[in-house]
């Protein structure tokens, strides 16, 4: 279980990457005021992964929370009233940034959790109320009894396996994505250069 | 080294890279150096003798860091990560001009995301500052 914790912990920082790249994908082909909305979202996403992945954690959960939930609200609305459509931002790529952005916010939502609980641990007891109650052995008295270079490598394994893993992931589902947005569309796949007839100049017999 | 996850990472796409760059120039044999049709390698992903070139170079410089020090693995790591990333997001901005060199539906630009992704997230989220191994 702990091994799955730490390969998951940087899942969140990959989303965040896989949401800006999208984003800023759809911002190339879109018009109107999507567009720059499109950008600031997605350079806050990309900020925010590489940032939170320096710091090792999930930076400013309660904004994250809010920020994405606004946005996952914003999208919705887009394609339920059509606005999307007028703003040419294709659905499928849009649905892509919503996956990565509510893995963003179920990272925010279960980091504010588990500060709600620590707090709460942290609370004194009342008086009288297991005062004098011996704390259980933690995690630490287990640990203990194995060796720390063998920790440190299951640990080095784990994050380089979650790290992996959760690439390969965010790669699948954006690079379909991010080849159904315009820009994707217009760039020219590899081995199809040659397909295209170039028009020649003067080629109409003017 | 196996205490760091820059230098395994590191070391393991050095070797790849270097091995992807000799193993293009057994298909790219008459293909032109700047050539937009070259070879397959592995039967999925095209490459010219320019890419060969530049997997090469790639390999060398990933190979050096991973061997030398978990700092120079995590600079390396990090400055290919991000200049992946950087050119893929440029990229989205200049699809229908000349300078377009995309290929977003193809193996190999799977392969790069995924790399990029990778190397930026060893390099960011691991081996912090202070804390980089040693041995």
């Amino acid at each position: 279980m702990q091994a799955l914790v730490v390969a998951t912990r940087s899942w969140p920082m990959l989303a965040a990457f896989g949401a800006g790249l999208v984003l800023m994908a759809l911002a190339a082909g879109a018009g109107g005021a999507a567009q720059p909305a499109l950008i600031v979202l997605g350079i806050a996403a990309l900020g925010w992964g590489v940032l939170a992945l320096r710091a090792g954690r999930v930076l400013v959960p309660s904004v994250v929370l809010v920020a994405t939930a606004v946005t996952l609200v914003g999208m919705a609305a887009a394609v339920a009233t059509g606005a999307s459509v007028a703003t040419d931002i294709p659905p499928g790529p849009l649905a892509a940034a919503s996956v990565f952005i509510v893995v963003m916010a179920l990272s925010a939502g279960l980091e504010l959790r588990g500060r709600t609980r620590r707090a709460r641990r942290d609370e004194p007891l009342p008086a009288g109320r297991g005062a004098s109650a011996p704390r259980p052995a933690g995690r630490g008295a287990s640990e203990a009894s194995v060796s720390r270079p063998a920790r440190r490598e299951a640990s080095v394994a784990a994050r380089l396996i979650g790290l992996a893993s959760g690439a390969a992931l965010v790669a699948a589902l954006a690079t379909p994505a991010l080849a159904a947005t315009e820009a994707g569309e217009q760039a020219v796949p590899h081995g199809m250069h040659q397909l295209d007839p170039i028009e020649q100049p003067g080629g109409h017999g003017h | 080294m196996r205490n760091s996850p820059n230098r395994i990472v590191a070391v393991i796409f050095g070797a790849v890279y270097l091995l992807v760059g000799l193993l293009g120039f057994a298909v790219t044999g008459g293909v032109g150096f700047v050539a937009t049709e070259g070879g397959l390698v592995l039967g999925l992903f095209e490459v010219n003798p320019l890419a060969n070139v530049v997997h090469l170079l790639i390999g060398a410089a990933f190979l050096i860091g991973g061997i030398v020090s978990a700092a120079a693995a995590k600079a390396v790591n990090g400055t290919v990560g991000a200049t992946y990333l950087l050119l893929g997001i440029v990229g989205f901005f200049i699809a229908d001009t000349a300078a377009n060199i995309l290929a977003l539906n193809t193996a190999d630009h799977f392969l790069h995301l995924a790399s990029a992704i990778l190397l930026l997230g060893v390099a960011l989220g691991t081996e912090r500052s202070g804390r980089v191994a040693t041995a």
